[in-house]
């Protein structure tokens, strides 16, 4: 299924009225680069930013491919000196540890999927850098590259996330964090255009970030296996056992943190038809596999459930479509709030392999209504 | 947005001054180039070089032949310690040293030799009573601290030197010679290390003065330029207009300092107490103890980074002091080493006046900075520390 329109007593976000001061966080990417060249066509007042999250920062990106190196950060500088606007490179690694790399860690060690994305994009880029930018510069608005729309009530007191034009690249469920106060303070410049556009946007402007190739990997994981991570954090691959459904064990591994739910690589067992990993225990170091119908779920416990508004209290219902991870099926539901932000949601359509520790999104139309967490160990069979 | 800027940043180089900067044109120009050659082109440039190389000496009272032209000032450090330190000798310096000569004892400790450091006062001045340094080890220090502006006690220096016999002393003078004379003998250093950047000169030149006797060990082995101390074709017209520089410099040093003192006094009765605005004053509240014209405090509340981009943005340009990777939260040695906490060490600032400022820009660098402050507090809701 898809989204499509506004619900009632939504409006689309109003155009500006008048040149702001705004922030924009530069990743040394093509999109970053875009959504701060539109800003300074419209003739905002605009600071460039680059975000030191953590020491991969020190390393040299031969790849060119993530952007948190050195190398992203002088693709930054050159664009900010391009569109002729301040640079500045601002230190966030502080907040980055306690609000994504701790919490990272953390949730593989329990047995949980993390999504670190959501967490930097809430407390990092909307969060501790919205507070930067006012102190430091003055300014009242905070941008980013990423792909998404803003919504806002028809009393224009509250603001709601809308996906982006380009459904491939939208980016709302990695922004489903952001409250009310935060996405009224939130411009992507880009919600209203395709990728090809924005590429094309790059290169009709000469920006020396026009032929960058995408970064698909967590940023702070430059090689992709976040197990060395996990190694410097005091994790040892310790073996366990894989059993089956029935509790068999059919195998055996090199430590639980290493898989998540959903997995299929890694997984050194024969048998007939493909196996993924249904469920990780932690304590016992025991993983379950099995057959990829039986990873399906129908109802889906959270923790964690809030509005952009705000917690949902006890009973309310909302209806909508719900997705568990970026660009993931949509299958349509409804969340059932018990209060304190524990809520059940029950889906039409069943979802694949909901994982402790994943986020999941609720649209209402093209707006992003609630979102939560997946509570550790309580999906229901289908 | 569209009031002037404020540059306040000449500690860390001074643009080039006007009359260095046409000369310099003037003989790229002229088409001066490599001085090595048996032909009327290369003998004018040798002549310039010449000439260059006998002002420099002129202004430190020694010979031409005492004068090494290097490509920076730490190169000539470099070339200094590399001539005089072996591998497994005594390197004495401070607890307080800029970047680059932290940079050379750390490659000479992992190399398997020692370092000695000189402890520092709260002001960052040396405390020569605490150090007893072997017999023959090689010292490396910076006369005047480009973080703190501290200017030390250079004949207490020497009295404790030669009370301990000690080996070649390496003197970083590159901030040290805007503001105050130095005669190589008087300061008795084998080695004086000087640059041009911080005299209104073009970065990319400096030069090592040795005593007769030091012989230079050459980091590049080269066609037997500079007397064989250091391969390559010298920059002649580089080496022209630092010359220019420092003796421009010199002719105006005590009209200079009078200037700068001026501004000073300016920007520190415009401030106020430094605490009234979250700051603490860094280096030596003594203005007498300092290099003219150098302020620095540190805020426990913010990163001095940040607060560098605050004041560029209100039209103030400044730096932190510390030359640190750009964005990085790796507190100020310099200003652990005076005992500051951690959270003051990240947050150091320092504003250095030149010849080209006004009374005027000194009064508003005071009130942009108070203003940017409040601001930055008011954002950060941060309690004043220190009331």
């Amino acid at each position: 299924m898809t989204v499509s329109g506004l619900p009632s007593g939504w409006l689309p976000e109003p155009e500006a009225t008048r040149p702001e001061r705004v922030l924009v966080a530069l990743s040394g990417g093509v999109d970053s680069s875009v959504a701060a060249a539109l800003l300074v066509e419209a003739g905002h007042q605009v600071v460039g930013v680059w975000m030191r999250l953590h020491d991969a920062a020190d390393r040299v990106d031969s790849g060119r491919k993530s952007c948190c190196t050195l190398d992203a950060a002088d693709d930054a500088r050159r664009v900010a000196d391009q569109l002729k606007i301040p640079f500045h490179i601002q230190n966030l690694e502080r907040e980055f540890a306690d609000a994504v790399l701790e919490p990272f860690v953390g949730a593989y060690l329990d047995g949980e999927t993390p999504s670190p994305c959501v967490g930097c994009n809430t407390a990092v880029k909307f969060g501790a850098l919205v507070g930067k930018g006012s102190a430091l510069f003055g300014c009242e608005a905070v941008a980013t590259g990423h792909y998404a729309r803003r919504a806002v009530s028809a009393d224009g007191r509250s603001w709601r996330l809308r996906t982006a034009v380009d459904h491939d690249k939208d980016q709302t469920y990695f922004l489903h964090g952001l409250k009310s106060d935060a996405i009224a303070r939130a411009r992507f410049p880009l919600g209203g255009m395709t990728k090809g556009e924005v590429r094309e946007a790059a290169r009709a402007r000469g920006l020396a970030t026009a032929e960058k190739p995408e970064s698909q990997e967590i940023c702070f994981v430059p090689d992709g296996d976040y197990r060395s991570l996990l190694r410097t954090r005091g994790w040892e691959p310790k073996r366990g056992e894989i059993v089956d459904e029935h509790g068999r064990v059919v195998g055996s591994h090199e430590g639980s943190a290493a898989f998540t739910v959903g997995q299929r690589r890694g997984l050194d067992v024969a048998s007939d038809a493909p196996r993924y990993v249904s469920a990780i225990d932690p304590r016992t170091n025991r993983i379950t596999i099995g057959r990829r119908e039986s990873l399906e779920r129908r109802e889906i416990e959270l923790c964690g459930a809030a509005t952009p508004s705000g917690e949902l209290p006890a009973g309310a219902i909302l209806r909508g479509a719900a997705r568990i991870r970026h660009r993931g099926a949509l299958a349509a539901g409804r969340l059932v709030s018990s209060g304190g932000g524990v809520a059940t949601l029950q889906l039409e359509d069943p979802l694949w392999a909901p994982s402790p520790g994943q986020t999941v999104v609720l649209y209402e139309g093209e707006t992003l209504a609630a979102g939560g967490q997946i509570r550790a160990a309580t999906a229901i069979h289908a | 947005m569209n009031v002037a800027r404020i540059f306040a940043d000449h500690a860390a180089g001074s643009p080039v001054r006007q009359e260095v900067a046409e000369l310099l044109a003037a003989l790229y120009r002229d088409g001066i180039g490599n001085p090595n050659g048996g032909h009327a082109e290369a003998r004018r440039a040798r002549a310039v070089l010449d000439e260059a190389r006998a002002t420099v000496a002129e202004t430190f009272d020694v010979e031409s032949r005492q004068v090494t032209f290097t490509g920076s000032a730490s190169e000539a450090l470099a070339l200094a310690l590399g001539s005089e330190l072996p591998s497994g000798g005594t390197l004495i310096t401070t607890t307080s040293e800029h970047r680059g000569a932290r940079a050379l004892a750390a490659r000479h400790e992992s190399a398997g030799g020692a370092v000695e450091l000189i402890p520092v006062d709260s002001c960052g001045a040396w405390r020569l009573d605490d150090v007893a340094p072997r017999r023959d080890a090689v010292a490396m220090l910076t006369i005047s601290s480009g973080e703190l502006g501290t200017e030390q006690d250079l004949l207490a220096l020497r009295a404790m030197w030669d009370e301990v016999e000690g080996g070649a002393l390496i003197l970083d003078a590159v901030q040290a010679a805007a503001s105050r004379r130095l005669g190589f003998q008087e300061v008795g250093a084998d080695h004086l290390v000087i640059g041009s950047a911080k005299l209104e000169g073009p970065a990319g030149i400096a030069a090592l003065i040795s005593a007769p006797d030091r012989r230079l060990r050459p980091l590049v082995p080269g066609g037997g330029q500079e007397r064989g101390r250091r391969g390559g074709t010298e920059a002649v017209p580089l080496a022209a207009a630092f010359a220019h520089a420092l003796a421009l410099a010199s002719r105006e040093r005590d009209a200079m300092r009078t200037h700068l003192s001026a501004l000073s006094r300016t920007f520190e009765e415009a401030l106020g107490a430094p605490e009234t605005h979250g700051l603490r004053l860094t280096g030596s509240s003594d203005r007498s103890a300092r290099l003219p014209g150098h302020h620095s405090y540190a805020a426990s509340w913010v990163l001095g980074d940040d607060l560098v981009a605050a004041l560029d943005h209100a039209g103030l340009a400044i730096s932190t002091g510390s030359a640190c990777i750009s964005g990085s939260r790796e507190p100020s040695e310099a200003l652990l080493a005076c005992g500051h906490t951690i959270d003051e060490a990240r947050g150091g600032i320092r504003i250095s006046f030149g010849r080209t400022n006004s009374v005027e820009e000194a009064r508003r660098a005071a009130t942009i900075t108070a203003a940017t402050c409040a601001r930055i507090r008011e954002g950060l809701r941060v309690e004043a520390p220190f009331s």
